[in-house]
């Protein structure tokens, strides 16, 4: 018998005395004392065990909130399990997931931002006909727009700060299990759920939480730069790129594999904290200082635009990982044989640049006179034939430039290329990812010029063709 | 001899009509012309007698073998109807005698067929040339011959000279002419030019609305035309409405000759150059000069007849200029020709 409830080891398994067999007081199995008789409705024969967490909060409407709030987290863990982590060795699909990830931490600070900077601070808070049923707001109306909403952003500050509590609890909690598993200093992940170890992962959830705060708060100094910002002063304009710069270090680390080392976490948290207190302070003091109101007029300004961009972002990502867990799942169960074979990735290849070739072969095809077969045919040569002295020499420069163009694209095609070659094989671009992922450039430079001589040969030849076209009347 | 027969051809594109029921005989050795104005159906024709569009109905016969017709299209490399496109339609990989020689077998390239037939078209010694090195008029020609290259019983000609300016597509009709005379070739030029199909062809067809109205030869067809619509788009025409009496006619041009003898109401049609100006002292019918067009070798009047009736007369040997509003008398020159009445309608 195993369940989440609000209630007690004796009345899950209504049985006045019961014993905790395994486990601690957070989390653990209990059973009905030997000899004081058999838990309720229980039959002969059957041990009756009850796994009970402790502590947790009870209440329908509270667990309701809170699955609510957490589902967004609880579906990106999902697309984090669910990948297909022997053929993510590079770590593409779980970068995906967990830029996927910090979108909804966006989301959520985005959703608090819009019930008090936007709802209350910008659209009620200003209007006398909103203020006159709610007198508790009007303190806030005597406030000048840019420290009203410096003050209303506390709350969304302190949202954050729960999730950031909550995300601090949780790891602790799995210390309370017993002592951490010794654990290699090493990004790779062990494979199975029941690896002991497995879940001590504390370099782990302290990098994406830090990471996770410095995407809440760069939401919120973005949201509220945006509100009260002067496009043209420069101050303001500096302010805003910074609020921006720290979400693009954000997304930039989400596309990093953790460090290997609890030193590396730290060398790269500890600049981001910085970045994360020092622009939130300057945009919330920067408010808290801005005198005379800006122009009220619908929405916060830049809220809707972002609302909007981020949830395009979230579709976009969500369609990628549709897109390569698919193409994944078509190599495994579909085309098993080809599956890590040279052949599935050529199959990859021609579905992925088969536009890209037939586009310049129909350009070409345009290009050439219309009408020439038929002319052909009507003086007695066949279709072969007529394919054969007429149509693909007249085409003969689309097809060349269309094989150029996909050669060039297949040489530093990546993300496919990493999903689906077979495990003996490296391509040019494989070799170069590898080695600028860990930041060893001078390695990787052999492949990268390789890849600029080998595209050079194909585009001197194409630039050849279309000087050449050029010269004919 | 026929060349070629098509009878009741049909050909619809959705609920376009382009073919209903055209009926073509070219004899052996011949130059027709499918005269008609855009959109009759007269590429649809050519397209369909080539083999590149299947037939809805009717037949198509090329010499005694039937090419199309229900349940029947031989494709267009079996048919041996070369075709001669608008805009000429050379390879443009190909060199002059490549082009030329495209529908030759090995045998017949050896024999000289190729240097023999641009000598026909005038291109003597231009085999080594390529099409984008030639001008527009000698890009025809070689189109023309490598069309005639393989002797094929029809050569279909697509309005060859459309692209071309006037001087030269005057000199590439005659040119075109003696070739395919020289070679004996039977052809089918499409075209939507009078001169063009008056000046070359032995025979036109004319089409209308998906129809062959009329086949004749080129001075039947001006000088009696089928119908009405012919009248007018073959050449200029006045078409005046008379009361027959035998072998005359009382019109508003006064009391005229017919070309043959009828009686009651009936229609004539009076080619301008019939009608002859006089001074306005002299006899004839009187009429106001309404505007006058001065063409170079001619000039045409708009003239208008006491009673409000418009006429048009050609003028060839009068230089005379004709200010709006000049008074002059008109007379008709030879006999006037009585259109024959339209079917009634069924």
């Amino acid at each position: 018998m195993h369940g989440v409830s609000g209630g007690t080891a004796e009345k899950i398994l209504d049985h006045p005395i019961v014993v905790r067999v395994a486990g601690d007081r957070h989390a653990g199995f209990y059973r009905p004392r030997p000899g004081s008789g058999a838990a309720g409705g229980s039959t002969d024969g059957v041990a009756v065990e009850a796994y009970r967490w402790g502590a947790l909060t009870a209440g329908a409407a509270v667990r309701t909130a809170s699955m609510v709030l957490l589902l967004p987290f609880m579906l990106g863990n999902l697309a984090v399990w669910l990948r297909p982590t022997p053929t993510d060795r590079f770590g593409l699909l779980g970068a995906l997931c967990r830029l996927l990830a910090g979108t909804l931490t966006a989301a959520f600070v985005l959703s608090v931002i819009g019930v008090t900077l936007d709802l209350v601070g910008w659209q009620c808070v200003p209007y006398d006909r909103c203020r006159e049923g709610r007198p508790y707001l009007s303190w806030l109306d005597e406030l000048p727009m840019g420290p009203r909403l410096a003050l209303l952003s506390l709350i969304p500050l302190l949202a954050l700060r729960l999730i950031w509590g909550i995300g601090v609890r949780s790891a602790r909690a799995f210390e309370a299990f017993g002592p951490p598993a010794p654990r290699p200093e090493t990004s790779e992940l062990p494979e199975s759920l029941n690896t002991r170890g497995f879940w001590d992962d504390e370099r782990t959830t302290a990098w994406l939480r830090q990471i996770h705060v410095g995407v809440g708060a760069g939401t919120l100094d973005a949201s509220l730069l945006a509100g009260i910002a002067d496009p043209e002063a420069p101050v303001d304009r500096l302010l805003v790129v910074a609020a921006i710069g720290l979400l693009g270090f954000c997304a930039v680390l989400l596309c990093l594999p953790v460090p290997a080392t609890r030193a590396g976490v730290r060398r790269l948290l500890r600049p981001l904290r910085a970045a994360t207190v020092a622009v939130t302070v300057l945009a919330l003091g920067y408010a808290a200082l801005r005198a005379g109101d800006p122009a009220v007029v619908g929405q916060l300004p830049g809220y809707e635009g972002t609302t909007s961009g981020l949830i395009t972002g979230q579709g976009v990502l969500l369609v990628l990982l549709a897109l390569v867990t698919i193409l994944v799942f078509f190599g495994i169960h579909v085309a098993y044989p080809l599956y890590q074979t040279t052949w599935l990735l050529a199959l990859a290849y021609a579905a992925l640049f088969l536009p890209l070739a037939v586009g310049a072969v129909a350009a070409a095809a345009a290009q050439s006179p219309p009408g020439l077969e038929e002319i052909a045919r009507s003086l007695g040569r066949g279709p072969v034939t007529v394919l054969r002295t007429v149509t693909v020499p007249l085409n003969l420069p689309g097809i060349g430039a269309g094989a150029a163009l996909v050669f060039l694209t297949c040489m530093k095609e990546l993300p496919a290329t990493l999903l689906l070659r077979p495990t003996d094989t490296d391509t040019l671009a494989t070799e170069l990812w590898t080695h600028t992922s860990v930041a060893a450039y001078a390695a990787g430079a052999p492949y990268a010029g390789l890849l600029v001589l080998l595209s050079a040969g194909p585009a001197l030849i194409l630039a050849r063709r279309t000087l050449t076209a050029k010269d004919r009347p | 001899m026929t060349t070629l027969t098509v009878r009741a051809a049909s050909k619809s594109y959705g609920a376009v009509h382009a073919l209903r029921a055209a009926d073509l005989t070219v004899a052996a050795g011949t130059l027709t012309a499918v005269l008609g104005p855009s959109g009759c159906g007269k590429t649809t024709l050519l397209r369909t007698i080539a083999g590149f569009e299947r037939l809805d109905g009717g037949e198509i016969r090329v010499g005694d073998r039937p090419v199309a017709g229900p349940g029947l299209h031989v494709a267009p490399h079996r048919r041996r109807v070369a075709v001669v496109a608008q805009d000429g339609a050379l390879f443009p990989h190909m060199d002059v005698a490549g082009n030329v020689g495209y529908g030759l077998d090995r045998a017949a390239r050896r024999d000289g067929r190729i240097e023999e037939v641009l000598s026909l078209v005038g291109l003597a010694g231009y085999g080594k040339r390529m099409p984008h090195q030639l001008s527009g008029g000698q890009q025809q020609r070689v189109a023309v011959a490598r069309a005639l290259a393989p002797r094929p019983p029809l050569i279909l000609l697509d309005e060859p000279f459309t692209a071309l300016d006037a001087s030269l597509r005057a000199e590439l009709r005659t040119d075109l002419r003696a070739a395919l005379r020289a070679d004996n070739a039977t052809a089918v030029l499409v075209t939507h030019d009078q001169t063009e199909a008056l000046s070359i062809a032995d025979q036109v067809a004319v089409m209308h609305d998906g129809r062959v109205r009329q086949t004749a030869s080129p001075s039947d067809l001006y000088n009696r035309p089928a119908d009405q619509w012919g009248a007018a788009f073959v050449g200029d025409a006045n078409l005046v409405d008379a009361t027959a009496h035998g072998s005359t006619a009382q019109t508003r041009l006064g009391t005229l000759p017919l070309s043959s003898s009828h009686h009651g109401d009936v229609t004539l049609l009076i080619r301008p150059e019939q009608l002859r100006l006089n001074d306005a002292d002299t006899s004839g019918v009187p009429a106001t000069v309404r505007h006058y067009l001065f063409h170079g070798h001619d000039a045409l009047l708009d003239l208008q007849l006491h009673d409000g009736t418009r006429v048009t007369a050609r003028i060839l040997d009068q230089p005379t200029h004709y200010p709006s509003g000049t008074h002059v008398r008109l007379t008709v020159r030879g006999a006037a020709y009585v259109l024959p009445r339209p079917a009634p309608s069924r």
